[in-house]
């Protein structure tokens, strides 16, 4: 694959891009977005960006995620039509898939995911567009099909590349929290708004739970997913029960995270080997809230700020990366 | 003719079984075909269905994949679709007889029906433990004979061995550096132990299994462990 830069553009630089006809993976303001001619790209909303300078906020440039010389094709999904995602996705190859947050194919995806067909089999990535903070309650999330310039609030759209023989799309989800030392917290049910909960084995309401722990609603629900951290962020904690930003899941034990000390020096270490290019990288909005990236810059990934990450799965707090390496 | 009248006549298919949708991978040169029964399916993904994927015999020189969730009730004999432990149709099976019995060596059916080397080992496995219906025991015999000594491909254990079961309920689970296949490994594993039946249990080795064959190149040290959880290095038949 020919290297290719991305990063922050003006319009008139990403419309310029466009016009080559090249496959692109697009993040901006709502109002920037829809400025945009049609042509071979997909895109989210959001205004928050780790790129060169570090983590900002910018509502007039375009985060351009650019993929060289590689052949594919563009696919939007329904939410009766998502689980179909991986089995329309090439045999070798990467898929990267943009959802709107707080929509009803957002809620499906995030549950229903892991059951899909093909799932864990072909390398898919993704993330959650969203809205400036300041704008909660105003303005909505879309997603963008660039060859016909849909906006769409309850569709996912996804753009399936194919891969050449010689290369292999590694993803990698760069957590830092890691379980704490507190005690197991398990859930009846699969959801995203949960009460009741057992704590060490003990019937508690998890709200209850959470308000004793000074300081912990900052911190996601961390589970040992066979060696991988998977967070779970908790979105509003309510007199009697807690809403999180992904699903809880049925018969997986969490424990709270410990903190992370300094987000970006622990970055660093965290960053996994790399052999190839880093085509494709994201990371949370609430890392960049909490853990005070604006300004400071995540070395080695920039990409759109999110409102919840595709690695293969939902997952919160979570960066999430490509590297195309040689096989 | 429209592409999905033409799969149904193609495979033969028969109500209540009908296409949902066909893609074609040009690159790899895969066809694959999405089976459901009855109109309200309309090939559509229907949660906790466990899918079944089947190599079934050439459309020109695509390799056909078949896939379809089977329902408890179903004509064993349907050539389109295969047995829940098998990797291939009973349609590709009868193909491969079909050329022994024609004179051909088993080397040269693979190579003909662009078989790889994972379904030529479990064709042959099949063949010599005569569950494949019509295979006479001179068949068997032969085929044994033209391919004896030949060890099982590469270093993935067939889907029968112990060591998926392993796997899959060892109290520890076996360390693994990609993310996926930690991911996929946690919920076989969390689902391994609730699944009712053997078959529900076959589909989660074949996906295990399937995805180590997928990234064999990039799993040295997850393939080694395999081996040392199976107490010898993998060998041929029998295994």
């Amino acid at each position: 694959m020919t290297a290719v830069a991305g990063g922050l553009m003006s319009v008139a630089e990403v419309t310029a891009l466009i016009g080559t006809g090249e496959l692109l993976a697009l993040a901006a303001d709502r109002a920037v977005l829809t400025r945009l001619p049609r042509g071979n790209w997909i895109a989210g909303s959001t205004p928050y960006f780790m790129a060169e300078q570090g983590g900002c906020q910018d509502r007039e440039r375009v985060f351009v995620q650019r993929f060289g010389d590689l052949q594919g094709h563009i696919r939007r999904y329904q939410p009766e039509t998502l689980p179909e995602v991986l089995e329309e996705a090439p045999e070798h190859g990467l898929s990267v898939l943009i959802l709107p947050a707080g929509s009803a194919i957002l809620e499906a995806f995030a549950r229903e995911a892991p059951l899909y067909p093909e799932m864990y089999l072909k390398p898919l990535v993704g993330w959650v567009a969203g809205i400036a903070i300041d704008d909660v309650g105003s303005d909505t999330a879309v997603v963008v099909d660039g060859r016909d310039g849909c906006v769409a609030v309850n569709e996912a759209v996804v753009l399936h590349l194919q891969l050449p023989a010689q290369l292999v799309a590694n993803v990698h989800a760069i957590n830092l929290f890691e379980p704490g030392d507190g005690p197991e917290i398990r859930f009846p049910r699969t959801g995203f708004e949960v009460s009741d909960c057992l704590v060490d084995g003990q019937p508690a309401n998890f709200a209850h739970y959470l308000i004793e722990q000074a300081g912990a609603g900052s911190l996601p629900l961390v589970a040992d997913y066979c060696g991988a951290m998977i967070n779970v962020s908790v979105q509003a904690v309510e007199a009697n029960g807690v809403r999180f930003y992904a699903p809880v899941f049925e018969g997986v034990g969490y424990r709270l995270a410990r903190p992370v000390q300094d987000y970006p020096v622990e970055f660093l270490a965290a960053m996994p080997p790399r052999t190839g290019p880093v085509v494709f990288g994201c990371n949370c909005i609430l890392n960049y809230l909490n853990c005070g990236l604006e300004g400071r810059r995540t070395e080695g990934l920039d990409g759109p700020i999110t409102f919840g990450e595709v690695g293969y799965q939902l997952m919160n707090q979570t960066a999430v990366m490509v590297t195309l390496d040689g096989i | 003719m429209k592409d999905l009248e033409l799969c149904r006549h193609l495979l033969g298919l028969q109500p209540p079984w009908d296409v949902g949708r066909v893609r074609l991978d040009e690159p790899s040169g895969e066809l694959h075909l999405y089976l459901g029964q009855g109109r309200a399916w309309f090939g559509r993904y229907r949660p906790g269905s466990g899918q079944s994927r089947w190599r079934h015999t050439n459309i020109g020189d695509c390799a056909v994949y078949v896939h379809a969730a089977l329902p408890e009730q179903v004509d064993a004999d349907l050539p389109f679709l295969g047995p829940v432990d098998q990797e291939f149709t009973h349609g590709l099976a009868q193909r491969v007889v079909t050329c022994l019995q024609a004179g051909l060596s088993y080397r040269q059916v693979c190579e003909l029906l662009l078989i790889d080397v994972h379904l030529a080992w479990q064709i042959r496995h099949a063949l010599s433990e005569g569950t494949l219906p019509g295979t006479a025991p001179e068949l068997a015999q032969r085929v044994s004979r033209e391919t004896v000594g030949e060890a099982a491909p590469g270093r993935i254990p067939p889907s029968a061995d112990p060591v998926w079961r392993q796997l899959l309920t060892d109290d520890e689970p076996m360390p693994v550096r990609m993310l996926s296949l930690k991911l996929l490994l946690a919920r076989a594993r969390q689902e391994f132990a609730q699944l009712q039946g053997e078959e529900a249990r076959l589909l989660k080795i074949n996906d295990i299994r399937r995805f180590f064959i997928k990234h064999e190149s990039q799993l040295d040290e997850e393939i080694d462990r395999l081996a040392a959880l199976r107490g010898s290095p993998m060998q041929g038949d029998g295994s």
